[in-house]
C-alpha cells in the first residue's frame, strides 16, 4: 500500500495528517485497562496515539496536550469526580490557547451527568458499560474531520 | 496402571459410535481444547502420591490445611469502606450483625492511598468517595471503636501505605490494651503489583522494595499472626491477565520480594509461611478450580526446588478468593449474583481460605447495603446450604479437573518463565512489558464481548428488545462527608505537639537515607498524629516518585 493510501484508509483530516489523540488520566484513580483499550482501538482505527500515563494534574493535560498538538483529548475517569476534572481541563486548554481542541470523556459516567459534562465543554461522553469501541472510533473521526 | 489399555482402546470405539466429529467445540483459556469425555487413562502419567496426595501434604493439590472446611469454613470478609472513619465503621458493624464474623478489609479512598491529605487541593473531589478517606491515628480510632483487635483480623489493602496502616494498627490496638504480638490479618504490601495494575504508587521500585521487607522483617521479629504479604494477582486480571498469566506474573512478583528478603539475610522458612495470595475465580468453574489447584502445587514446588525451603508452611499458597466481576452484565444486573454465586461455589470447591463476593452492581457503583448484604449472603448460602463444603477437594480425582489442573500447572509456571526470560518482574514492569500483555489481552476481551464470542447472557446474546444498561450510579460525596474530615484534620494539625511532629518526620527522613528498618520511625510519626500527607511528602523528598512506562 502506499503512503497515500494507507492515509486514506485511516480517515485522515483534510490537510493530510492521522487524527491524533491524546489518552489521559486526569486525578488520583489508577486504573486503565479501559484508557490501554481505547488507545489500541484508535491505533488500529489509524490514529495516533499519545498516553499519559496515571496522576496527571488538569494542568499536565493540557500542557500535553498542546506538546504532542493532538486533535482530541480523551479523559478517562473511573472515580466518580469527572465532573470537577473535565471542567478543571477545559478550562487549562483554553488558558493555553487550545480550546479548539475536541474534549471527550470516557469512563463510569452516570446518565444524569452527560449534560453537565457537555456543558462543561465535553464534545462526547462514552459512558463504560453503555459505548462500543467502533462508534467511538467514529464518533471522534466525525468530530475531527466535521 | 493396568487396565489403562483397555479403557483407550473402549474408548476410541466410543469416540467412533459417538461421532466425535459432532461435539461442539470447547477450550480452556489457554487454547488447549477440552474433550468431550475425560477418562482414567487421561491420567496415566499422573501419580496419585507425587501429584495429587493428600491435603495438609506437599504438594498441596488437595488443599492446604488436612481438614480444611470440615475443620473450619472459609472466612468472608468483604471489602468495604467509603466516607469517613465513621461511616465505614459503621458498615462493617452492619456486615457483622449480617454475619460476616472473619475479620475487615479496608476500602480507603485514593488520597489515603496515594498519601495526599485530605485538603490537599489534588485531593479536591476524591476525598471518602472509592473508599473511606483516613489522615491521622485521630481517623484509625475511630475506624476500630468497638472492634476488638486481638479478635479480629483486619485486611488493609494498601501497599504505598503499608507501613502507616501497620503503625496505625499497633498504635490503636496499643489503646485497646492488645499488644501488637496478638494482632491478626494482613496487608497487601506489594508495590510492583500497583506499578503493574492498580495504580496506587508513590515512591520507585527500590525504595518500594525496602520498605516492604522493612514491614515483613518486623512482622517476622514482633507480630506472629500478621502476614505482612498478600499478594493481589487478582487485579492483574482486571488489568485483562489471562487465569494463568494472573497466577504465574504473581508469583513472579512474589518471588522478587523473596528475593529481597534473602539478599538482606532473611531465611526462606521465615518469611515464606507469611505470604498469601490473592486470586480470583470465575463463571468457569472448574477452569478456575483447576487453575488454583495447580497454582498450589506449582507453588509448593517452586519454593521447594528453586528457594530450598524447607518447613510445610512455607509451600503453602494461602488465598483469598473472590469472583472477578468484570465477568458481570451491566443489563439485568439482578443475574450477576448467580454469576458471583458460581464464582463462589469454584473457589470454595478450589479450596481458598477467605472467600468473598463482587456485589451485583460493583461495575458501576459502590454497593448500597442491600447489595453488600446479598453478596455476604451468596457465600453464606453456598457455605451452609450446599454441599461444596462437605467433603474436602470434592473435585480431586475428576478425571477432567486433574486433567485441567495439570494443564494450568504447567502454564502457570510458563508465565513465570516468561517473566523471568524478560529480566525478572521488576524489570518486566519497569519497562511497561507485563502491563503490555495484559492490556494486549484486555483488547482481544473487549472485541470477543462485542463480537458475541465472549457470550454475557442478557448483554450480547438474549438481549431483551428496549432493556438497558443499569444506570450507572456513582457515590456521591456528601459535602459533608468532606467538610467533616477536613474540620478533624484541622484540629488534629491544632492540638498535635508540633515539635514532636517535626522531630518525627525529621527522623524519619533520616532513617529513609540510611538502611534500617523504617517501622518504628513510621510508629513514631503515626503516634505523634503526623498525617499521611506529611509522612508521604517526607519520604518523596527522599525517594522521588515511579516513573511510569507508558509506551502503551
Amino acid at each position: 500500500m502506499s503512503e497515500l493510501s494507507r492515509w486514506a484508509h485511516s480517515g485522515d483530516t483534510p490537510g493530510g495528517r492521522r487524527i491524533r489523540v491524546l489518552i489521559a488520566k486526569p486525578g488520583l484513580d489508577g486504573h486503565d485497562r479501559g484508557a490501554k483499550v481505547v488507545a489500541r482501538a484508535l491505533r488500529d482505527a489509524g490514529m495516533e496515539v499519545i498516553y499519559t500515563g496515571l496522576h496527571q494534574t488538569p494542568e499536565n493535560v493540557a500542557a500535553a496536550a498542546v506538546q504532542e498538538d493532538v486533535d482530541v483529548v480523551g479523559l478517562s475517569i473511573l472515580s466518580g469526580s469527572h465532573l470537577a476534572l473535565t471542567g478543571r481541563v477545559v478550562r487549562a486548554l483554553g488558558d493555553m490557547g487550545a480550546a479548539d481542541k475536541w474534549v471527550v470523556v470516557g469512563g463510569i459516567i452516570p446518565k444524569e451527568d452527560v449534560e453537565a459534562l457537555h456543558s462543561l465543554g465535553a464534545s462526547a461522553v462514552f459512558p463504560a458499560t453503555n459505548t462500543g469501541l467502533d462508534s467511538m472510533v467514529d464518533t471522534i473521526r466525525q468530530l475531527v474531520l466535521g | 496402571m493396568d487396565g489403562m489399555d483397555e479403557i483407550a482402546s473402549r474408548k476410541a470405539l466410543w469416540q467412533e459410535t459417538a461421532q466425535l466429529k459432532k461435539a461442539r467445540q470447547a477450550k480452556i483459556e489457554t487454547g488447549l481444547d477440552i474433550a468431550p469425555l475425560y477418562t482414567p487413562d487421561d491420567l496415566a502419567t499422573t501419580d496419585f502420591f507425587r501429584d495429587i496426595g493428600f491435603p495438609g501434604e506437599v504438594p498441596f493439590t488437595r488443599g492446604i490445611y488436612p481438614l480444611m472446611y470440615r475443620d473450619r469454613l472459609w472466612g468472608i470478609r468483604q471489602y468495604s469502606g467509603f466516607g469517613t472513619a465513621e461511616d465505614t465503621n459503621r458498615r462493617w458493624k452492619a456486615l457483622a450483625e449480617s454475619g460476616q464474623v472473619a475479620g475487615v478489609s479496608l476500602a480507603n479512598d485514593l488520597p489515603t492511598q496515594l498519601g495526599y491529605d485530605s485538603d490537599d487541593p489534588i485531593a479536591l473531589d476524591e476525598v471518602g468517595r472509592v473508599g473511606c478517606a483516613v489522615d491521622t491515628l485521630s481517623d484509625l480510632n475511630l475506624l476500630f471503636d468497638g472492634i476488638p483487635l486481638d479478635k479480629t483480623p483486619v485486611s488493609f489493602n494498601q501497599s504505598t501505605q503499608a507501613p502507616f496502616f501497620l503503625a496505625g494498627l499497633i498504635a490503636v490496638a496499643k489503646r485497646q490494651g492488645v499488644d501488637q504480638a496478638r494482632l491478626l490479618g494482613t496487608v497487601s504490601n506489594c508495590t510492583l503489583l500497583e506499578y503493574a495494575c492498580r495504580g496506587n504508587w508513590v515512591y520507585p521500585a527500590v525504595p518500594s522494595m525496602r520498605m516492604a521487607i522493612d514491614v515483613a522483617s518486623y512482622c517476622i521479629q514482633h507480630m506472629p499472626r500478621y502476614f505482612p504479604f498478600n499478594f493481589f494477582g487478582c487485579n492483574l486480571r482486571s488489568a485483562g491477565a489471562t487465569m494463568a498469566e494472573e497466577v504465574g506474573f504473581t508469583f513472579a512478583i512474589a518471588m522478587a520480594y523473596l528475593d529481597e528478603a534473602l539478599r538482606r539475610k532473611i531465611d526462606i522458612d521465615d518469611i515464606a509461611p507469611r505470604i498469601s495470595f490473592f486470586f480470583t475465580s470465575g463463571i468457569r468453574m472448574f477452569e478456575e478450580a483447576a487453575k488454583l489447584r495447580g497454582g498450589r502445587r506449582a507453588w509448593a514446588r517452586l519454593m521447594a526446588d528453586h528457594y530450598g525451603a524447607k518447613k510445610e508452611a512455607s509451600k503453602m499458597m494461602r488465598m483469598t478468593v473472590y469472583p472477578f466481576a468484570s465477568e458481570f452484565s451491566p443489563v439485568e444486573p439482578e443475574l450477576n449474583l448467580v454469576r458471583a454465586a458460581c464464582g463462589v461455589a469454584a473457589a470454595a470447591m478450589a479450596g481458598a481460605q477467605v472467600i468473598w463476593s463482587p456485589s451485583i452492581d460493583e461495575n458501576f457503583a459502590i454497593p448500597s447495603e442491600r447489595t453488600a448484604r446479598w453478596a455476604l449472603r451468596t457465600g453464606q448460602i453456598l457455605a451452609e446450604e450446599t454441599d461444596v463444603a462437605k467433603t474436602v477437594d470434592p473435585l480431586g480425582g475428576s478425571w477432567f479437573v486433574e486433567s485441567l489442573t495439570n494443564a494450568y500447572e504447567e502454564a502457570i509456571m510458563a508465565a513465570v518463565a516468561q517473566i523471568e526470560r524478560a529480566g525478572g518482574a521488576i524489570q518486566a514492569i519497569e519497562s511497561g512489558y507485563m502491563q503490555r500483555q495484559m492490556a494486549d489481552n484486555a483488547y482481544r476481551w473487549e472485541r470477543d464481548t462485542a463480537s458475541g464470542k465472549r457470550v454475557v447472557v442478557g448483554f450480547n446474546k438474549y438481549r431483551l428488545e428496549g432493556l438497558d444498561e443499569e444506570p450507572i450510579a456513582v457515590h456521591r460525596t456528601d459535602a459533608h462527608t468532606v467538610e467533616a474530615q477536613v474540620r478533624r484534620l484541622r484540629q488534629v494539625r491544632e492540638t498535635r505537639d508540633s515539635p514532636r511532629v517535626r522531630a518525627a518526620l525529621d527522623n524519619l527522613r533520616r532513617m529513609a537515607e540510611g538502611e534500617e528498618n523504617l517501622v518504628p520511625a513510621f510508629l513514631e510519626a503515626v503516634e505523634a498524629y503526623a498525617t499521611v500527607g506529611e509522612i508521604t511528602s517526607a519520604l518523596k523528598s527522599v525517594w522521588g516518585t515511579f516513573k511510569e512506562p507508558v509506551d502503551v
